[in-house]
């Protein structure tokens, strides 16, 4: 009897190890959470029942809910190391972007019609320095809206006295 | 003859009191005001602010003849060049009147390294009639815009 259940479990556990490479095509669409918390229960179910002797379904699920919980985790941490790569490799994509200025923070979008997009944008006169709008560091990504102007930088920036003292670019006119 | 010359009196009078009560023209008040800016006479534009002048832009509010004159106008006035109104509204009566709207500006540079500039805003210019019966610029609102290195 005892050998029969051995010989079962033995099976059912070859059944996983080779279902696994199929269950790998079936779960690339899944989230590395979804993929880590299935892994998990599956392998955590077998584990458990081959560890519980007495009981291998108690064994089966106390091992799939833990082994769930295990494979989650992995699979979270799997997906966060994924964001962090794209978000780095899309901030080196940024810094390749011909800069104006250079130390100088990119302005607030100001509505304006465009026929902006179609315009090249220009590079100012050198010898000073310009802040270049938001909308145009997004090169290839024409908006509803779009600067093609480029603006002074305020001689008052930092002086809260002065009428637009706070803004970086020169707003301050008549 | 004597109705004739009570009603040539009567007309006189009804006249001169009419000609007293009527509505500023407004516009020929800005377009002082303006060329006053143009032509960078600081005393004739500060002569146009009433004593309690308040002067509002950004974040700064100023009140009185002497901290709008020093502030806004003596600061300003060197760096601008070619003012011009466009006027969206306006209004007079016998007391008030005001005109508003928006304004382009040439900026001149702070230092030889600095292109010139385009600004541009809004603006409302409120006058009132003091009692000496001279308009004076009671309120001023100005709106500016980044100003655009001037292609």
């Amino acid at each position: 009897m005892k050998t029969t259940r051995n010989s079962s479990i033995l099976i059912l556990l070859v059944l996983i190890l080779a279902g696994h490479s199929m269950q790998a095509q079936i779960l690339k669409s899944w989230s590395p959470q979804a993929k880590g918390t299935a892994i998990g229960a599956g392998t955590g179910a077998a584990a458990g029942a081959v560890i519980n002797k007495r009981n291998r379904v108690v064994g089966g699920v106390i091992g799939g809910v833990i082994g769930a919980g295990a494979g989650y985790a992995v699979g979270k941490h799997i997906d966060n190391k994924r964001k962090k790569a794209a978000w780095e490799a899309a901030a080196r994509q940024s810094a390749g972007q011909p800069v104006l200025a250079a130390g100088q923070s990119q302005t607030p979008s100001i509505t304006k019609h465009a026929s902006a997009v179609a315009h090249s944008a220009k590079a100012p006169a050198p010898g000073f320095s310009a802040v270049r709008p938001a909308s145009q560091a997004a090169a290839s990504k024409p908006a509803s809206y779009e600067l093609n102007e480029y603006y002074l930088t305020n001689p008052f920036y930092g002086d809260a006295t002065a009428p637009y003292g706070m803004t970086e670019y020169r707003q301050k006119s008549w | 003859m004597k109705p004739f010359l009570y009603m040539s009196l009567l007309t006189a009078l009804a006249t001169a009191c009419s000609t007293t009560s009527e509505p500023v023209n407004v516009q020929e008040l800005n377009q002082q005001f303006i060329t006053a800016w143009n032509t960078k006479s600081a005393d004739k534009i500060t002569s146009f602010l009433a004593d309690d002048v308040q002067f509002v832009q950004g974040s700064s509010h100023w009140t009185g003849k002497s901290e709008v004159a020093s502030k806004w106008v003596q600061a300003t006035l060197p760096t601008l060049n070619d003012l011009k109104t466009s006027v969206v509204s306006s209004g007079a009566d016998t007391k008030t009147a005001y005109e508003a709207g928006t304004f382009s500006v040439d900026v001149l540079p702070t230092s030889t390294s600095e292109p010139h500039g385009v600004g541009e805003g809004n603006f409302i210019l409120l006058w009132k009639k003091g009692e000496d019966n001279s308009w004076k610029l009671s309120y001023a609102q100005l709106e500016d815009l980044p100003v655009r290195v001037k292609q």
